[in-house]
């Protein structure tokens, strides 16, 4: 079975190389407990046709890379490990970013899942707290005593 | 689809769902949304904590100091993930510091001024 078939939320099929799906471990599972045919459609009921195509389109590009042995894990955590091709395909809005890091979550598809969240962290970092709740859309939480206590906090841990 | 594969189907989306907390379930369920789809129309605030942890372990130590004073509860998990850090140093990202621009180093005085002296001189030949 060279090819297989996926079906989106909103009922969009895919037929996907074998070897670009097993890229994610829920859909490898899947097909290794109960054998799929090929004919019929592997319904992905929480991801959407959109995505669904992102994921693929990642599965593709990057189905023939060598796995990084789990110790490597500290490498993986560069932010300059992030390549072209890469960094094109997560210049995406802020929803559809969301969007695939939840679905690389479900499908559980590691390294789309690392490259996401090493995105947004790379939205993140350098920013104040108050550009992070805007860019996110984020509602402080604090009373202001709270606000100033954690503020204390941070002075006192911080190094020198 | 055969019924194997279908009973197997709804057991994952059962798992999936009963991954979430209470707290997220109602909150799913009085907006109307099926298990996670749409949950990303809450952007960050959103992603389920477990991946939220995943975006810090990519921050420094620098940028979870600045995060924590975002609200609550990205002070708390960004606290345990302080925690971890101070218990295994070699989980701080190696190179997180955005890249610093490429700067040309200021030229010494003694060699600027005579890199000047040749270029007069070899504009009077």
């Amino acid at each position: 079975m060279s090819q297989i078939k996926l079906q989106s939320s909103d009922g969009r099929e895919f037929t996907v190389d074998a070897k670009a799906a097993k890229m994610s471990e829920t859909i490898k599972n899947m097909l290794e407990d109960l054998g799929g045919d090929g004919e019929n459609a592997i319904p992905v009921p929480n991801v959407t046709g959109a995505i669904l195509e992102k994921v693929i389109q990642y599965c593709l590009h990057h189905k023939d890379d060598v796995a990084k042995p789990e110790e490597d894990e500290t490498k993986a955590k560069k932010q300059e490990d992030i390549d072209s091709w890469d960094a094109d395909f997560c210049r995406v809005d802020q929803g559809t970013l969301f969007e695939m890091i939840l679905a690389a979550n479900y499908l559980d598809i590691k390294p789309m899942l690392d490259l996401t969240c090493k995105t947004v962290a790379n939205m993140i970092r350098g920013k104040t707290p108050d550009e992070i709740r805007k860019l996110f859309n984020i509602k402080s939480d604090f009373s202001p005593e709270e606000e100033e206590q954690v503020k204390k906090e941070n002075d006192w841990c911080e190094e020198k | 689809m055969s019924p194997v594969m279908a009973a197997r189907l709804r057991l994952m989306i059962h798992t999936h769902w009963s991954r979430r907390s209470p707290h997220e379930r109602r909150g799913c369920l009085a907006k109307g949304l099926p298990s996670s789809t749409g949950r990303s129309q809450y952007g960050f605030v959103g992603l389920p904590v477990e991946v939220k942890c995943r975006i810090l372990r990519f921050l420094d130590k620098k940028s979870l100091r600045v995060l924590r004073l975002v609200n609550r509860e990205m002070r708390s998990i960004c606290d345990d993930e302080l925690a971890l850090r101070i218990q295994s140093p070699e989980l701080e990202p190696p190179s997180a510091e955005p890249a610093q621009p490429v700067q040309s180093r200021p030229i010494p005085r003694r060699t600027a001024s005579l890199v000047a002296t040749i270029l007069i001189q070899a504009d009077h030949l």
